[in-house]
């Protein structure tokens, strides 16, 4: 049981303990994204939408396996179904919306196989929060993921005007900025007690 | 089909010229987040070897029995296998390597190296040369993984293996044992190799 | 059903069967080697808070109230003494601590309504930082023999653990937390604290587990 309140859970999940910055989660599209602004916060978007999924199917996958006492196929389980259903959502956002399949849906198959995406089911079972927590938690880990991407995102916009050696350009320099951001992003700790 | 590589060539090729890690930047999630010290680090590389030979082993033993529009599904489901094998052994040899892991043991199964793994060499060759390869990259991402843990324990806390290296007047570098140290340390690996892989042409 | 899919589901079929085999015997072997480290570990634990522990005796709620039982994964423990007498009872509870969950191990005494002791079992921090919550001895000394009650009219904890300011006068439930691991300090009293709130009035009720 866990009774941490949805509000600190939200700001952990948020800013303290960021997917990206403290737990790594995510680091691909991360290191990846290109300057462009608009689309790191499209992409941020799906993620936070199929972290909510996710987050919904591994609740109902582990109350179904803990009843069946089968919890040695948790991770399998895990993976396939968020997988299927992540499809699935494909499929009727490409049927009903068009609009929205070309903003949201081109980058779900992509996401699909984000080790963030796995990370909140993993997460919220072993903390053992409850639905509404784990809805909270998924929704602050996907706005934390789409905050560390939109600073990245704008960080990049800045870096390519910059003069910097040879060595350091690509992703070393990615990478010592990420360092930098995430030392910034522990002095969120101790929010929210 | 193509004449094969010899087998120890690789072996060598994924350790070094061709590092999953260092050169193709995957594997990045597990390599930043358990690399915090020298044991965790060689826990989970060799967690990561082992789930990685075992899977392209099989996936090449059944890769003509996996039919195109589901391999994707077929491979994820046989690396989720043997990443549940490889935590439930973990557990028994040691709750205690477990734990320091947490979720990043399960977190295997979304490790690109091994997807990438059965996707572009053990669904095309036969089982000798795949369990090479994946030996190889198993080891090169085990040597990425040490050398970060090496560096972050040693540096950073002024240990080896948990046996204190400098006497109580070192004042350990906490830094580099937080995540934002990952980072660092990872950038100044890439900047090594890639000063060294230039030098050796 | 055309051929075509007939062969998907067979390789399907034939690869979960595989897999399930091999699952089967890896769960089969090591799960007893687990649950017994598992067991010896929180032994330990208990013995490490409570010296004179002789004999463990596990507790499982029932309509609001603890039982005795013999069954693995009890949710509470009693320490007895070498005399059968119940020393404290002891329960787990998790949160968040400065990066990752922190799992406590509590002993408390309802008669006397004193904590005996803490034990953090699992935590992931900072190593030379917050870390030092498992190896302070002064601050983990601080939990034993506290003075805990529980308000059962107003349903919360009289004197809610928080830390102690400084160059005040001491005041019940305060305590000193571990300069460089003030974060750290603080997770450990949050999780005593929601702990306490759901087993403390639940033990209490039990009156001393008879």
């Amino acid at each position: 049981m866990n009774t941490d309140s949805l509000g600190f859970i939200f700001l952990s999940s948020l800013l303290i303990n960021n997917f990206v910055l403290s737990y790594f989660l995510g680091i691909c599209p991360f290191l990846g994204v290109s300057g462009k602004l608009g689309r790191a916060l499209k992409m941020g978007f799906a993620v936070t939408f199929v972290m909510l999924i996710s987050s919904l199917s591994a609740t109902l996958i582990h109350s179904l396996l803990v009843w069946l006492d089968a919890l040695f196929l948790q991770l399998i389980a895990f993976i396939l179904v968020i997988a299927s259903v992540v499809q699935l959502v494909e499929m009727v956002i490409k049927k009903y919306s068009r609009a929205l399949f070309e903003s949201l849906g081109i980058f779900l198959p992509l996401i699909t196989t984000n080790c963030a995406i796995l990370g909140v089911a993993l997460f919220q079972t072993a903390r053992e929060y409850n639905l509404l927590q784990s809805l909270i938690f998924a929704l602050g880990a996907g706005l934390g993921f789409t905050l560390a991407l939109l600073i990245m995102a704008g960080l990049r916009e800045q870096l390519g005007l910059a003069k910097v050696p040879n060595l350091i350009q690509g992703t070393a320099l990615t990478l010592l900025v990420a360092g930098i951001l995430s030392m910034s992003f522990m002095g969120f700790a101790g929010l929210g007690g | 089909m193509e004449k094969e590589a010899p087998s120890l060539d690789l072996i060598l090729k994924g350790l070094w010229k061709e590092n999953p890690v260092f050169v193709q930047l995957l594997g990045m999630c597990p390599l930043l987040a358990v690399s915090n010290s020298v044991k965790n680090a060689l826990s989970m590389g060799l967690a990561t070897t082992f789930v990685l030979v075992f899977s392209a082993a099989l996936v090449s033993l059944l890769k003509r029995l996996i039919p195109k529009e589901v391999r994707m599904g077929c491979y994820i489901l046989i690396i989720a296998s043997f990443v549940t094998i490889a935590e439930y052994v973990m557990q028994a040899i040691s709750l205690e390597i477990h734990r320091s892991l947490g979720a990043f043991t399960s977190l295997i199964v979304v490790n690109c190296i091994i997807l990438g793994q059965a996707e572009s060499f053990s669904s095309k060759h036969k089982l000798l040369p795949s369990v090479a390869h994946a030996l190889g990259r198993g080891a090169g991402f085990s040597l990425a993984i040490l050398c970060m843990g090496i560096i972050r324990e040693v540096v950073g806390k002024g240990s080896f293996f948990e046996i204190p290296l400098f006497g109580e007047q070192y004042q350990a570098w906490t830094l580099l044992i937080l995540p934002s140290g990952g980072f660092f340390v990872l950038a100044l690996l890439l900047m090594l190799y890639e000063t060294f892989s230039k030098e050796s042409g | 059903m055309n051929h075509k899919s007939l062969k998907m589901m067979g390789s399907l079929t034939l690869i979960s069967t595989i897999s399930a085999f091999l699952l089967q015997m890896v769960v089969l072997y090591t799960q007893p080697i687990i649950a017994k480290n598992q067991a010896l570990y929180l032994k330990q634990a208990i013995y490490e808070i409570l010296p004179n522990t002789a004999s463990v005796q596990g507790y499982r709620l029932q309509e609001g109230r603890f039982i005795r039982s013999d069954l693995p994964n009890p949710s509470v423990f009693a320490a007895l003494d070498a005399q059968k007498k119940t020393l404290a009872f002891l329960f787990q509870w998790q949160g968040q601590g400065y990066q990752e969950l922190m799992k406590i191990l509590v002993a408390y005494d309802p008669v006397s309504k004193k904590l005996q002791g803490i034990k953090v079992l699992e935590s992931k921090e900072t190593p030379g930082l917050g870390e030092r919550i498992l190896t302070d001895q002064a601050f983990l000394a601080q939990f034993q023999g506290l003075a805990m009650p529980f308000n059962q009219e107003r349903q919360e904890l009289r004197h809610p653990l928080q830390l102690a300011l400084r160059g005040k006068p001491k005041q019940p439930g305060r305590i000193d937390g571990i300069t460089g691991a003030t974060i750290s300090s603080k997770a450990v009293l949050r999780i005593v604290n929601q702990g306490a709130r759901y087993y403390f009035p639940l033990l209490q009720k039990t009156g001393g587990g008879k």
